[in-house]
């Protein structure tokens, strides 16, 4: 009978572990008590050993990876056990002390376990692959300090020679906070989403007079009237008529949701790093409505103060990487939304009217990815093409405005 | 004698009105100002058996026959196995919860071995030793740890909170230290209805720190009550080391200070501890009158399983501990005496290790409590308010079934949690 063992709450509202290290391989025969894995909780390192004698057949998670609370931690096949010795009376009937770990005091290198210090600055050593063992702890009895391991990354190598000194170094860091839910977040989409990248240009030169007319009108100190709530306004006319693009796919890929509400997500790049605050309900705003909603979210998001609740929900994304620099990209798509769209900068380029002359219009190039197992390009085209009707001839937005 | 002759006379200067005023004995009058150290009060540690199990020079050994050493030993090694046990089971995720015993089995198991069983007892909770000594079997352990149909708390308290009636057991409360002026209440209530018996109490050196600790024993000395507090003085509060938890010499001179008869033993010194136990408890119902023991011992394992103590002590101290294990002492004193075998010793912890894993198999199958022991027990007849929040909770589990296992159908012995889904 094969059976998956669910990783327990070892510490009293845990809801996440990380693997240290692996006592198994899959295909191993294990008895009933044996030792399968260590974890590490935010409290303690702790071992955990097998329920059941059998055989391994799956291992869910790598050395070093979260692997999450009630959710399966390994497989085994229990009526897969031929080992030759008997299973149950077995091992160490001496009593033996099998409460404390009886490691010899003379110390492993890169055993961190025994060295004084908290499983916070164990798992900082591990990050960095250091032997804390090495560092000399500044705490009581010699107890490792978070600074002192800090301190001892940011220390120089030493010199090799003394001409040597002024040499540039290798500078390592921690990757933490939204560094690092930002990194498993994008490994995630690309790795599950097929993703197919789109490009097309789009001549703005229209929308951008509309823009310095109403930035005169309806701007102040407070916000600012940029393209933006024009471009979000026309992509939630558009998503009125091409609702797929403001949908989602559930985990297992079983069922389509196609929201209601179009909360149009913007990349800002914030002080602690990337962030992806939404404007919710863009379909009920007007468009100084959502002018007024990008400055408030995106003077959160610079000063690293934003709420959840406004990093939530959103259905599609924007990414204004022109601002900066460059005419196309190929972006992530910021899961569980299917699709984003990266703008160019806006360039005044030479462009033939429908006379034949050449003149100077104001193009933007926007590339759009797409998860190809709920669009297509032809559908992504379409859309695209009534968007860039919006913002080629904006005075078509006011006719369909609700 | 000299003092409190000294004392009558002094007191017999004051007028009645007068006695009102807070009076310290008095020892006779000094022309030289010198302070009074802590230090000037020396406690020796009481020491019978040396680490290879034999008696030291000049100790005398307690009366002790063959069946109460085994019982003792029995018991002291049954809580290993069950401690060791426990944690794997833990970590398996089958009971939420454990605290060991273990490195003071000694001193709980030597202790309450003095006791006789009419005897209260009011502990702490690493005391589970205490209660094997009176006989709790392993499944009623189990029941317990599993919250089960049949555990005797009807699976309103965490696991390791025992108690049981019939073996004069205090259930575990969780706040630290209120034990202990339950104990000096409960012991007064003993001498009141003349039943010549006692109550022993037993906590940490962490829980006396409390308030509860400084009034119980006041109270206990004042009034004259019949309670022996066993403290267990094992270095750490949680992690807190004893030199950052008092400055005093440990915990006895506490007990002096209350004007308690106060002993403090080698706690991994089974005969020592046993001694203690005896005597104290003579002292207690004889003259009616508090006693302290403080057994000097370790903890060997974690605080609970949520704790990690290699963030607070290091391998070096735990090693010099284990080298002192009260039950590997205590084994080799019983090989000395020619009482026990390593083959006996190896029969009974494979006996034991199978007792309790067949018993935590077949308890862990059995249901749930019942939902109702929620609001019984504490009011003749459950309020209305307390009826009304219970037919919301049985709405609430008919609402989300997916999420609580209904009682009879129940797995595992636990309620499983739903999972929660965090952003």
């Amino acid at each position: 009978m094969k059976t998956d063992f669910i990783l327990p709450d070892i510490g009293e509202g845990i809801i996440e572990c990380e693997v240290i290290e692996w006592k198994v391989k899959e295909g191993d025969l294990i008895k009933e008590d044996q030792i399968v894995v260590d974890v590490s909780t935010d409290k303690a390192i702790v071992e955990i050993p097998s329920m059941h004698s059998g055989r391994v057949t799956k291992l869910y998670y790598g050395a070093g990876d979260i692997a999450k609370v009630h959710s399966p931690l390994y497989a085994i096949d229990i009526n897969d056990v031929q080992t030759s010795e008997p299973v149950s009376e077995e091992t160490k009937p001496d009593l033996k002390l099998e409460l404390v770990k009886q490691q010899p005091i003379a110390k492993d290198p890169l055993d961190n376990t025994k060295v004084l210090t908290t499983p916070a600055v164990r798992k900082l050593a591990r990050q960095n692959d250091l032997d804390l063992s090495k560092i000399s702890g500044s705490g009581k009895r010699g107890r490792v300090l978070k600074e002192d391991v800090l301190r001892h990354l940011d220390k120089p190598l030493a010199p090799i020679g003394p001409t040597l000194v002024a040499v540039v170094q290798d500078r390592r860091e921690p990757i933490v906070g939204v560094r690092k839910i930002m990194a498993r977040h994008l490994s995630d989409s690309v790795s599950s989403i097929p993703h197919f990248t789109f490009v097309d240009e789009i001549d703005v030169t229209e929308l951008i007079k509309l823009r310095a007319s109403l930035k005169v009108r309806y701007g102040n100190d407070d916000f600012k009237i940029t393209l933006m709530p024009l471009l979000m306004k026309a992509l939630s006319l558009s998503l009125l008529a091409f609702p797929i693009i403001n949908s989602r796919v559930d985990s297992d890929f079983s069922e389509l949701t196609y929201l209601a509400s179009h909360n149009i997500g913007m990349a800002v790049d914030g002080k602690t790093g990337l962030l992806v605050p939404n404007v919710k309900d863009v379909q009920q705003r007007s468009i100084v409505e959502i002018a007024q909603e990008i400055g408030r979210l995106t003077g959160a998001a610079r000063s690293g103060i934003i709420s959840p609740a406004d990093l939530k929900g959103g259905t599609l994304t924007v990414s204004n990487i022109g601002a900066i620099g460059g005419i196309s990209a190929a972006p992530i798509i910021n899961k569980p939304e299917v699709a984003i769209v990266a703008l160019g900068k806006i360039q005044g380029l030479p462009r033939f009217d429908s006379n034949g002359q050449l003149v100077e219009r104001q193009i933007m190039t926007v590339s759009w990815s797409g998860d190809h197992r709920v669009i297509d390009g032809a559908t992504i085209a379409r859309f695209n093409n009534h968007w860039k009707a919006y913002l080629e001839t904006p005075d078509t937005m006011m006719a369909n405005m609700i | 004698m000299t003092s409190h002759a000294n004392l009558d006379a002094y007191e017999n200067n004051y007028n009645s009105f007068q006695r009102g005023i807070v009076m310290a004995k008095f020892n006779g009058t000094t022309g030289t100002l010198r302070f009074t150290e802590s230090t000037d009060l020396s406690i020796p540690v009481l020491s019978i058996l040396n680490s290879e199990g034999e008696l030291r020079k000049g100790a005398r050994s307690p009366v002790i026959d063959k069946d109460t050493a085994l019982k003792i030993y029995r018991a002291m090694t049954y809580i290993r196995v069950l401690d060791e046990r426990m944690i794997s089971a833990q970590r398996q995720g089958r009971l939420s919860f454990y605290l060991t015993c273990a490195g003071e089995e000694a001193a709980v198991v030597g202790s309450i071995a003095g006791f006789t069983d009419r005897d209260m007892v009011m502990a702490q909770y690493r005391e589970q030793a205490a209660l094997r000594y009176r006989g709790f079997t392993s499944e009623q352990f189990m029941n317990q740890l599993l919250s089960n149909d049949l555990d005797l708390g009807k699976g309103r308290q965490m696991p390791v909170h025992y108690g049981s009636r019939a073996l004069n057991y205090m259930t575990i409360s969780s706040p630290l230290a209120t034990q202990i002026p339950q104990a000096a209440g409960y012991a007064y209530g003993q001498k009141l209805s003349g039943n010549d018996a006692c109550t022993v109490c037993y906590f940490g050196d962490g829980a006396a720190s409390e308030g509860d600790f400084h009034a119980g024993l006041n109270m206990a000395a004042v009034l004259n009550c019949p309670v022996v507090f066993v403290v267990r003085n094992n270095g750490y509060a949680i992690s807190t080391p004893s030199s950052e938890q008092f400055a005093g010499d440990g915990i006895a001179p506490r007990g002096i200070g209350y004007g308690i008869k106060t002993i403090r033993v080698d706690g991994n010194d089974i005969l020592a501890v046993y001694a203690a136990g005896v005597a104290a408890r003579k002292l207690a119902v004889d003259t009616s009158a508090p006693v302290m023991i403080e057994t000097m011992s370790y903890r060997l394992g974690a605080h609970s399983t949520s704790d990690d103590p290699t963030s607070y002590r290091n391998a070096e101290e735990e090693q010099l501990w284990a080298e002192k294990d009260p039950i590997l002492r205590m084994r080799k004193w019983l090989f000395g005496k020619g009482w026990w075998s390593d083959q006996q010793d190896h029969q009974l912890i494979t006996n034991y290790k199978k007792e309790i894993l067949d018993a935590l198999k077949s308890q862990e199958k059995r249901s749930a409590p019942s939902l109702n022991g929620l609001i019984t027990d504490v009011y003749q007849t459950p309020p209305q308010h307390l009826q009304q929040q219970y037919a919301e909770l049985q709405q609430h589990i008919d609402k989300y079934p997916d999420h609580y296992l209904a009682n009879p159908d129940k797995t595992n012995g636990t309620y499983q949690s739903a999972s929660v889904q965090l952003p």
